[in-house]
């Protein structure tokens, strides 16, 4: 149990007064810079304040980051719920049902939602970093392009489940998200494919660029349509107890936080996985295990305990790969890991044991991270809540202007503004014709990877595709895959006959007591 | 007729107003241009990857060595611009010319990316070079239970299995393959390129036996070496790399090197076009004091990198003679692609 | 039939076939795997496909659309599947958001020559005056205070970098 008695010193460490502190310090200053969109990813509002942190000795540093790590997570749900504009890619997810809520008036108990469900998962995650670690690493590195194939096929399957109303235009979507996903040149041949000459298109279109232009502005513009006035300035609660989520709420997300938990573990102990796909997976198989799914989309408090619940337990599982070959999970753990190099400390499979006066402290400050960011933000939520009270009329054009400075400090590009403008009026489009931009999204963060591991795993077998069915892994999920997609077919079938049937039913009950009346 | 308090409101928004221009109109002015030393107003560092990426880091490193040991007075910030692999550095820094207060540290990198991509706003004849600080061998790394003991083994073996191999690495265009291409039309050999966008993937596809070998910088593997993950196998260049003594040099094994640089990867600074004579010479004097520090030894030792001064005309050449091998080596790629 | 439903296919197959058209130039295998041709012209398509179904839907009278691949909302059930009738002489796109949208565009470009302040300071100044018709203290507060402590936050506390003008006054990045 060398692992628990690490994490204890660890713990030890980090509850100084100091290192509180300043973790504190991080956890509220990530808050604030991660509210702004451009800046709102973790991994750039890391970078951001990398001047500061590294001013502090490594240990207190590394514990600011974690605390600045959370915050900016944090920041990221707390917009994508009040104002639907994902600051980071991971809180996408939350626009969906979270925004729906705010709508509804229960902005308070998604934000509280978000936050508890993600202390859960981060204590499922440090629990599981603990015992399950070392089997945890030997699947991280088993864990090759045909796995990763298959899990995209699987994800990408799921989001068609995500369609709604009409296949058709719910399809046109992703295949939209897949096409512009194939824009830049391609890292297998070197390849330009849709630059059209353009070096701005040569690294591809950035996804914070397609989420603030569907969703942010897009959303803005369908506003407008209201008559001025009408735009009601979203419900905020009178009394404290409304700002929080209630017995009801947690009743219904017992099961989403705990497949949220377990997807994002797995995920995040994944080299190239992340936090973006633990969440939409988490989304996705809880929409799909739910008794039901329609609600998912109008405001059901389960979507967004499910996604935090896996962003949150996705840090303790992109550990895994830290402890065992020092290679970082997701682009936030890269910017630590960079950091550690400017302190001196050469991150790898030995920084365990050459430095764990650094590491488990770190570990440590991650899970109290949530529990400094529960307990500041919790209170402030119904602050938070305030910023809807803004009348609209103000809001929309601020959210306009940062929309803009959101695009342009990506990569500092003025094209990119312009691809802005094209994908808001394409996101305005497509809510105006009742295609759902949802898949469009996801099969944009899907694809890329879907593609390249595909021929990746080809290009191992040489072309043979019994690759996928060769190695245990991708078998498992494939076969998995596909039991999933014919139970779920049966069951929809199950249900429409049974509702068929309960309306011929109605009819015939209806009928004879007519008849009987007579 | 406006009343008491909506004057009063007035007021104090018009106030707050103007301290608001006023604080914005003083707190920022263009401090382009230098002094009458040749010393540059606020300094921005443009690298070429994102945050935590080599360049970053490197950029952060040598920024920290250099205010430690007092060779610049204030932080140099660093700015972001990673598209296309030194394209968007290079035609910002285009943008930029003549002023002296922006630099970028450039790699190799950026003139394969120039002359693979013709339509190029801006390459590396835009800039001026300023110095070189470091040359970053390169070598080739195996599993640890793998059965190959030196890269003339690997060779042996590509001979008997054509096509069959796996080599891991990143971008198809970058310098490992291109380098791997040549050593292949050498020896009469021929593997697979496996790419991977990040590095951690590529070590787990060397761990899980999916590729073979990968040519890459110390940094890369050194940590995985020191748990016994991985083993080096051979060093491309003419020196062995000082953290592995005992690993020979392709050319020692016999694997011929023909038609590549001697220097495959470096570590340099460069500037806008007509950057003005004392700027250039200010950053000489910063970056080959820098050199010459304790910290900056521990940093190249750490890394693996080899320090190596160079500026000047001597730049200028080494670079001319990177583009002229590279020129036919990138022919070479676009038609294997055919 | 609904026109919009038609129009829509057509513009997804047309997108369709041009994507398609560019992707047969890509190479379809290279070197024994699928080269970069692969994927986009399997997504081309899929879309040439799709839009000529979104066509076909188009045209139909408006009954309840082909059966749902997921469950759906109580609502939807209750609507059967139509379209909420429309208001009438209500055009597809109102005028509010095109207006906005068009002022948007046309800031872009001014960014570049005028900076970041002074472009918003403008955009701000349209939507509020024109397109909200508000006149009231806080609008006149806003258009000035906003751009400027946008600005001041992320150029001068967080350092990074927006748009500047092309005077080079030094002044606000103008």
């Amino acid at each position: 149990m060398s692992v628990l008695t690490n994490l204890i010193d660890g713990f030890a460490t980090a509850m100084t007064v100091t290192n509180l502190a300043w973790m504190i310090a991080g956890a509220v200053l990530g808050t604030l810079i991660g509210i702004l969109p451009g800046l709102g990813n973790p991994a750039a509002t890391l970078a951001i304040l990398l001047p500061l942190t590294l001013r502090l000795p490594p240990t207190t540093g590394l514990i600011m980051m974690a605390g600045i790590y959370h915050g900016a997570k944090f920041a990221g749900a707390t917009t994508a719920i009040l104002l639907n504009i994902p600051t980071e890619t991971s809180s996408v997810v939350l626009c969906y049902d979270g925004h729906e809520l705010a709508k509804q008036g229960r902005a308070g108990p998604a934000m509280g939602m978000s936050a508890i469900s993600g202390f859960i998962a981060s204590t499922v995650g440090i629990v599981a970093l603990t015992f399950a670690a070392p089997l945890a690493a030997q699947l991280a590195v088993n864990f090759g392009p045909p796995e990763f194939a298959v899990l995209m096929f699987f994800g990408l399957l799921l989001v068609v489940t995500l369609a709604g109303k009409s296949p058709v235009k719910g399809l046109i979507s992703m295949f939209l998200g897949l096409l512009v996903s194939t824009v830049g040149v391609d890292i297998f041949t070197g390849t330009e494919r849709f630059t059209f000459g353009s070096v701005n298109l040569y690294d591809g279109i950035e996804f914070l660029i397609l989420t603030l232009g569907l969703f942010a502005v897009g959303e803005v513009l369908v506003n407008l349509e209201k008559v001025r006035g009408k735009v009601e300035k979203l419900d905020a609660p009178k009394r404290l107890r409304d700002y929080l989520p209630n017995m009801e709420d947690f009743k219904q997300s017992r099961l989403a936080i705990a497949i949220g938990s377990v997807i994002g573990f797995f995920i995040g102990a994944l080299p190239g996985g992340g936090s973006t796909m633990a969440s939409f997976v988490s989304y996705a198989v809880v929409k799909n295990t739910s008794k039901h799914p329609e609600r998912f989309g109008t405001g059901a408090i389960e979507g967004v305990a499910g996604p935090e619940a896996a962003n949150n337990s996705e840090a303790g599982g992109a550990m895994i790969p830290l402890l065992s070959l020092g290679l970082p999970g997701s682009a936030s753990t890269s910017v630590m890991l960079a950091a550690l190099l400017l302190y001196g400390v050469q991150p790898g499979p030995l920084l365990f044991t050459n430095h764990p006066e650094i590491a488990w402290p770190v570990i440590a400050s991650l899970y109290l991270g949530t529990i400094a960011l529960l307990v500041l933000n919790l209170p402030l939520i119904p602050l938070w809540v305030q910023i809807l009270r803004i009348p609209y009329w103000l809001l929309y054009p601020i959210i306009l202007i940062l929309a803009v400075v959101g695009a342009y400090s990506v990569r500092g590009s003025i094209f990119d503004v312009y691809l802005l403008m094209a994908f808001s009026v394409t996101g305005y489009l497509l809510r105006k014709l009742e295609v759902p931009a949802t898949p469009m999204l996801m099969a944009f963060v899907l694809g890329p990877e879907a593609e390249l591991t595909v021929r990746q795993s080809l290009m191992l077998s040489n072309n043979n595709p019994m690759i996928f069915l060769e190695r245990p892994i991708s078998a498992t999920i494939l076969i998995t895959t596909v039991i999933v997609v014919v139970l779920s077919a049966w069951g929809r079938r199950r249900q429409r006959r049974r509702a068929a049937s309960a309306a011929l039913h109605t009819q015939f009950v209806a009928t004879a007591v007519v008849d009987t009346v007579k | 007729m406006k009343t008491f308090l909506q004057r009063q409101r007035h007021a104090a928004a018009l106030a707050l107003l103007m301290l608001l221009s006023a604080g914005a109109i003083t707190a920022c002015t263009d401090n382009g241009g230098i002094d009458k030393n040749g010393k540059p107003g606020e300094v921005q560092f443009v690298v070429d990857t994102g945050p935590g990426g080599g360049s970053d880091v490197f950029a952060r490193q040598i920024v920290k060595i250099a205010l430690a040991n007092k060779l610049i007075d204030g932080n140099w910030p660093v700015l972001s611009r990673s598209q296309g692999g030194g394209l968007a550095a290079m035609s910002f820094l285009k943008q930029k010319a003549p002023q002296p207060d922006y630099i970028a540290a450039f790699t190799s990198k950026w003139i394969i990316s120039g002359l693979n991509t013709p339509s190029a706003e801006a390459t590396v004849k835009d800039l001026t070079l300023i110095a070189q600080v470091a040359v970053e061998p390169q070598m080739v790394a195996v599993p640890a239970n793998s059965p190959y003991k030196t890269m003339a083994d690997f060779i042996a073996d590509a001979k008997a299995k054509p096509g069959q191999l796996v080599q891991v690495g990143g971008a198809y265009s970058s310098v490992d393959n291109l380098a791997a291409l040549k050593v292949q039309e050498n020896t009469g050999t021929k593997w697979k390129y496996l790419s991977f966008a990040d590095g951690g993937p590529r070590i787990t596809a060397l761990l899980r036996g999916d590729a073979q070998m990968m040519l890459g910088a110390q940094t890369d593997f050194s940590e995985e070496v020191a748990a016994g993950q991985l083993r080096i196998i051979g060093v491309m260049g003419k020196h062995r790399a000082p953290k592995f003594p005992d690993v020979p040099t392709f050319a020692e094994q016999g694997i011929s090197e023909d038609g590549l640089p001697d220097v495959l990867q470096w570590r340099a600074i460069a500037g806008p076009a007509n950057m003005p004579v004392a700027a250039v010479a200010y950053y000489r004097d910063v970056f080959s004091k820098m050199t010459q520090t304790q910290d900056w030894r521990t940093y190249m030792d750490e890394e693996g990198l080899v320090s190596e001064y160079v500026a000047g005309p001597a730049l200028d050449q080494r670079v001319q003679s990177f583009t002229t091998s590279m020129t036919p080596m990138v022919r070479l790629l676009k038609s294997a692609n055919k | 039939m609904r026109r919009t439903d038609v129009a829509f296919g057509v513009v997804v197959t047309a997108l369709g076939a041009g994507a398609l058209t560019m992707a047969l130039f890509m190479p379809f295998f290279s070197e024994n795997t699928p080269g970069p041709g692969f994927f986009p012209r399997l997504v081309s398509s899929a879309l040439v496909i799709l839009g000529l179904l979104q066509i076909r839907q188009g045209l139909r009278p408006a009954t309840p659309e082909v059966r749902p691949i997921a469950p759906v909302s109580h609502l939807e059930k209750v609507a059967h599947g139509k379209a909420a009738p429309r208001e009438p002489g209500k055009p597809f796109l109102s005028r509010r958001p095109l207006t906005v949208l068009a002022a948007y565009i046309v800031a872009v470009p001014l960014f570049g020559v005028l900076g970041f302040v002074v472009t918003a300071t403008l955009l701000l100044a349209f939507l509020l005056f024109y397109v909200e018709k508000r006149r009231n203290l806080g609008a006149y507060f806003g258009t000035v205070a906003i751009p400027i402590a946008t600005w001041l936050l992320f150029v001068q506390l967080l350092g990074m970098e927006l748009p500047n003008g092309m005077f080079h006054l030094g002044v606000l990045g103008i």
